[in-house]
């Protein structure tokens, strides 16, 4: 039987309003059930009681959709449902909509496969639909939303078509080699050299989704007394809405997650250990401070600046672990003078005066240090090992090509070679390539003897 | 109620070139059968150009004579003017080609065919057929003669419900001057078969003696022909030359003076015609920009007892063609003994068959060749063969003969046949077949002589014949893998070839490999006395030059061979197989494929859809 699917859109737990979707053939079906709704309208927003039909008694009141197959995210017929965020009523709306016959609980990504199968989106933006929901940096979560409105997709029809004009004219010169037709071979090589560069460019461009949402680690360290703490609480204040302290991530250190304008990063505060050292334990906590230092996408070592005598070294030493040097308690001694002495070279800070200034410096060095802009030649950049790889078996069958038209051999093996690109090309959306180059020859070109 | 004349294991009805390979092939496999015709006088009879092969056509013809058929035979034995197309591109796509009396042709076929012992030769026009009890066919011919078969093959052509055009004359026939099928096309609608109207044309026969050939071009055969067939070592006969015209302005001038009265172009012909041989009218009609178009004037006969004007196909009135023949060099004063018709005809939608030939909801009935929506004599031919095979093979209880992409153009044509709803008549080219590097005419032996041989369709003395090739092919390999040649002996071929020379030995493998050898010349010098044909000469050097790319593509080839071997139960509801697209759904219930591999070429199934099937069946087992 053609199963329906049935699952919640938003994380288990308490909150204003939740929402479920429900997709295939039974969605008319469970509106009968839930809402006696036997002619929903299509993108209707409805308002009712869900009631319960073994009991009779009303679940929830609350607001529902209803898309009529295809025009829908999976392509079936779907209802979302948005009742209050308690998981009882999320629990009990479950519950009745699975118990109807053919409908079960969706797997994992189930709604978005069912998109893909049903033809509403090829692989690249069933790929980018994770890509959009896991994002951590702006520019990831950009590139996502590129990727799924289908720019590398038409990309890559683009390239085929290029492909495919050319093993038009090949296959002209094959099977038509007695009709009067113009194969235009000197238009192969520039036409293949223009294919390789763009598809290198792609290549190059590559950034996996984990690399790009990778959350960037920095560690503060330093001295005792430095104002670490002082410096993360001070963080954590301004941006009490957006800062969660996470007790425990290692049980030695403190982490905390902060939204800079670039996407989240994990900023450890080493204070855990360091200040309250003993002897038995010092030599255990260096060791885990040596190890989550090294692992550290971007070192500050905090210095306490009110202490002169041991500034100098501390800067020295500093600069020799290649760490971000900012240099605490800029309201107990003149800054400018310090900054004249080394200039460039540090940050200052201060969690008693100018609070919001010194912070909001540092948010944007650390910005600039971790989210610097990519680099790219396109306006988006492929994601997926499994499309880069596609990718690369197209420029590597493009070259091989190059050299067989350089060796002027038979027009059958470019011709062959262009056949596995074109369709290298293709697996990338997921399409079997369909077989249209004799379509175009004969609309194109005035065949029979 | 008459008497029965006679039972039979297979009847096939028409003796075109399907006809006759389907006849000829359920014979060789020893069962009683019988070809049924209109007219024995017109076995083997070439309705359209004087020809045989072509690109991809070539090789098929290779096959059907690695294969055991008659047509490669015939064709060697009537050609009057042999070449072999893409000469200057490689082995692979090369196709043999030859000019035939169409008149000898159709003589040898038909004796051919009187001389099988045991074949029934019966004249006479098939009017209806029912099932009976025992799931045996009685067969009642027009003339209400009746015949019993366990199966029966319908290789009519463009016989059935056939309606001739030229202008606005409209007469009934398949063929000028032959009677159309108009029984059997209503007996085969009531028995649910689905038809579908389709056209073709011909052009003009013009009279010799009012040509002047001496302004045309003209073609002559290859100074080193080849033959389709190595079974006979028939001597080829190769003096017959074509010439070459060319059609211009004023030509077309006077051509689209006569659309008004195209029957094409006032709708009063409603089947699709193939577009890769357009009518000359459609060719103005879509390419009107260029000042000309070629045509070639072939003789039907060795003693030229009639002109076939090549790309000149035409359903225009005939004063207007007429008109248009004379503004063109060579044919001023041409006088035409037959005037360009269309013909409109049934065929049978063949996504109702299996790839064995035979109707998906009527067993023992079977289809070949034009009358399944094809054209081309070769099509016909390799359709009729397989589907000879497959009743007899049906009737002797043993497994059906299919082959695979990857095994011949054969198979390439009826995965395609039975897979794709055509929308034009279907004719073979060689960017149709995905394994065309390996689908040679040089290797058909190679591929499927063994398995032909299997089923009983190589005769003892053929299967000698190649198993003797074929152990000279692997020594000739041997030597050649294992003993250099010196720089004496390499670097004249080399030479020639415009390869870099060699200061050392050098196994002569090497050699082989390098580009632009010539494998004959190699050969005489290389191992002159073993003896082996020049074909296999050729497959010699093409396995050595296709090398690399064999091996990327094997493992696709290895994958089709299983996807091909998962056998999937026709009784598989594919409606409820949810995770199908809708429209994979649709295709797979309407066409029920017989194994996974059919799957992968049923347009509108995507490799997601193949992926959730592969997977519903190891679940489901």
């Amino acid at each position: 039987m053609n199963q329906t699917i049935v699952a919640p859109m938003t994380v288990h737990g308490v909150s204003a309003i939740a929402a479920l979707r429900v997709s295939g053939p039974a969605v008319r079906q469970v509106l009968v059930t839930l809402f006696n709704n036997e002619n929903p309208i299509p993108r209707h927003a409805y308002y009712g009681n869900a009631v319960d039909p073994h009991t009779q008694k009303t679940i929830d009141s609350l607001l529902y959709l209803f898309f009529n197959s295809p025009h829908s995210y999976t392509g079936e017929d779907t209802l979302e449902l948005y009742p209050h965020g308690n998981p009882l009523i999320v629990r009990s709306l479950i519950n009745v909509i699975s118990s109807l016959p053919n409908v079960r609980i969706a797997e994992p990504g189930e709604f978005t496969e069912r998109a893909f199968l049903n033809g509403k989106l090829d692989l690249v933006q069933a790929e980018a639909v994770a890509d959009v929901i896991h994002s951590t940096t702006t520019s990831a979560l950009e590139n996502a939303r590129r990727l799924l409105r289908g720019k590398f997709s038409t990309r890559v029809h683009e390239l085929t078509e290029v492909i495919k004009d050319l093993s038009i004219r090949l296959e002209l010169d094959v099977d038509f080699a007695e009709e009067e037709v113009d194969p235009d071979t000197s238009s192969w090589r520039p036409k293949l050299e223009n294919l390789h560069q763009q598809i290198s460019r792609l290549i190059n461009d590559f950034q996996s989704a984990e690399t790009a949402n990778h959350l960037p680690l920095v560690v503060i360290y330093g001295a005792p007394n430095a104002g670490k703490s002082s410096l993360i609480n001070a963080l954590l204040e301004e941006e009490r809405l957006l800062v969660s302290s996470i007790p425990g991530t290692t049980r030695d250190f403190v982490e905390v997650r902060l939204l800079l304008s670039g996407g989240e990063i994990r900023l450890v505060d080493t204070a855990g250990i360091s200040d309250h050292a003993t002897d038995l334990l010092d030599s255990l906590s260096m060791e885990k401070s040596r190890k989550i230092l090294k692992d550290a996408d971007l070192k500050i070592c905090l210095i306490d600046g009110s202490k002169p005598e041991t500034l100098k070294d501390a800067i020295a030493q500093a600069q020799e672990e290649n760490a971000l040097i900012i240099i605490s308690k800029a309201d107990l001694f003149n800054a400018e003078e310090l900054k004249n002495e080394f200039p460039k070279k540090a940050l200052f800070t201060s969690t008693k005066e100018d609070v919001h200034l010194h912070l909001s410096n540092l948010k944007s060095l650390l910005n600039e240090k971790l989210f610097p802009p990519r680099q790219i030649e396109e306006s988006f950049w492929v994601t997926s090992e499994r499309q880069k790889n596609c990718l690369k078996e197209a420029k590597e069958g493009i070259e091989k090509t190059l050299v067989l038209i350089d060796q002027n051999p038979a027009v059958e093996l470019i011709a062959f070679e262009m056949q596995l690109v074109r369709r290298q090309l293709l697996s990338i959306t997921g399409e079997i390539s369909s077989e249209d180059i004799l379509q175009s020859i004969f609309s194109g070109f005035c065949i029979g003897k | 109620m008459s008497a029965f004349l006679a039972e039979f294991d297979v009847v096939v009805v028409g003796g075109g070139h399907a006809g006759i390979e389907a006849s000829h092939a359920a014979w060789k496999l020893g069962v009683k059968t019988a070809l049924l015709t209109m007219s024995i006088d017109a076995i083997g009879r070439m309705s359209c150009n004087p020809a045989v092969g072509g690109i991809s056509k070539g090789q098929i013809v290779r096959d059907i004579d690695a294969l055991g058929g008659l047509m490669g035979i015939l064709t060697d034995k009537a050609g009057i003017q042999f070449r072999m197309l893409n000469k200057s591109k490689g082995p692979a796509v090369w196709g043999p080609r030859a000019q035939c009396d169409m008149n000898y042709y159709s003589e040898l076929a038909k004796e051919t065919m009187t001389s099988l012992p045991g074949l029934s030769l019966i004249e006479g026009e098939l009017a209806s057929f029912s099932r009976l009890p025992d799931q045996r066919f009685e067969l009642v011919l027009l003339d209400g003669s009746r015949y019993i078969s366990k199966t029966f093959v319908v290789t009519s052509g463009t016989f059935l419900a056939s309606k001739m055009f030229t202008g606005n004359d409209t007469s009934v026939g398949g063929r000028v001057g032959e009677p159309s099928s108009d029984k059997l096309s209503e007996n085969l609608i009531s028995a649910g078969i689905t038809l579908r109207r389709l056209k073709t044309g011909t052009p003009s026969r013009l009279d010799p003696d009012s040509l002047d050939f001496d302004e045309c071009e003209v073609q002559h055969g290859d100074e080193d022909p080849w033959s389709f067939s190595d079974r006979e070592q028939v001597p080829l006969n190769n003096n017959g030359v074509c010439w070459i015209t060319r059609t211009n302005l004023k030509t077309h001038d006077i051509l689209r003076s006569g659309f008004k009265d195209s029957p094409m172009f006032s709708g009063r012909i409603h089947g699709k015609g193939p577009r890769y041989c357009p009518s000359i009218e459609d060719k103005i009609n879509r390419f009107g920009d260029k000042d000309g178009h070629q045509l070639f004037l072939e003789p039907e006969t060795r003693d030229i007892g009639r002109v076939y004007v090549n790309g000149f196909s035409s359903s225009l009135p005939a004063d207007i063609q007429l008109a248009a023949l004379h503004t063109m060099p060579g044919l001023t004063r041409a006088k035409v003994l037959q005037i360009g018709y269309a013909v409109e005809y049934d065929s049978v939608d063949a996504t109702q068959l299996n790839p064995t030939f035979e109707c998906r909801n009527y067993s023992g009935l079977y289809f070949a060749g034009q009358v399944c929506g094809t054209s081309g004599y070769e099509e016909a031919a390799g359709q009729g063969l397989m589907a000879g095979i497959n009743a007899a093979l049906k009737v002797k209880g043993e497994e059906p003969f299919i082959l695979g992409r990857s095994e011949s153009y054969i198979g390439v044509m009826v995965d395609d046949l039975v897979n794709i709803l055509l929308d034009e008549p279907y004719r073979m080219f060689t960017s149709r077949a995905e394994y065309r590097l390996f689908l040679r005419s040089d290797n058909a032996e190679v591929r499927l002589k063994a398995k032909a041989r299997e089923i009983g369709m190589i005769s003892d003395r053929d299967w000698q014949d190649w198993i003797m090739r074929e152990t000279m092919m692997r020594d000739v390999h041997d030597f050649l893998s294992k003993e250099s040649g010196t720089p004496s002996q390499v670097n004249p071929i080399l030479e020639r070839s415009g390869q870099a020379l060699v200061s050392d030995r050098v196994r002569w493998i090497q050699v082989l490999r390098r580009p632009g050898i010539d494998p004959e010349a190699f050969f005489n010098v290389a191992c002159p006395d073993k003896k082996m044909t020049r074909r296999d000469q050729w497959f010699l050097y093409s396995e050595e030059i296709y090398a690399g790319f064999f091996e990327r593509q094997l493992r696709e080839i290895e994958h089709q061979k299983k996807m091909e071997k998962i056998r999937l139960s026709s009784g598989i509801d594919y409606m409820s197989i949810s995770a199908l697209s809708f429209e994979a759904r649709q295709k797979l219930m309407a066409r029920k494929p017989l194994t996974m591999g059919q799957v992968s070429h049923i347009p509108g199934v995507r490799q997601a859809d193949i992926t959730v099937l592969a997977h519903w069946l190891e679940t489901s087992k």
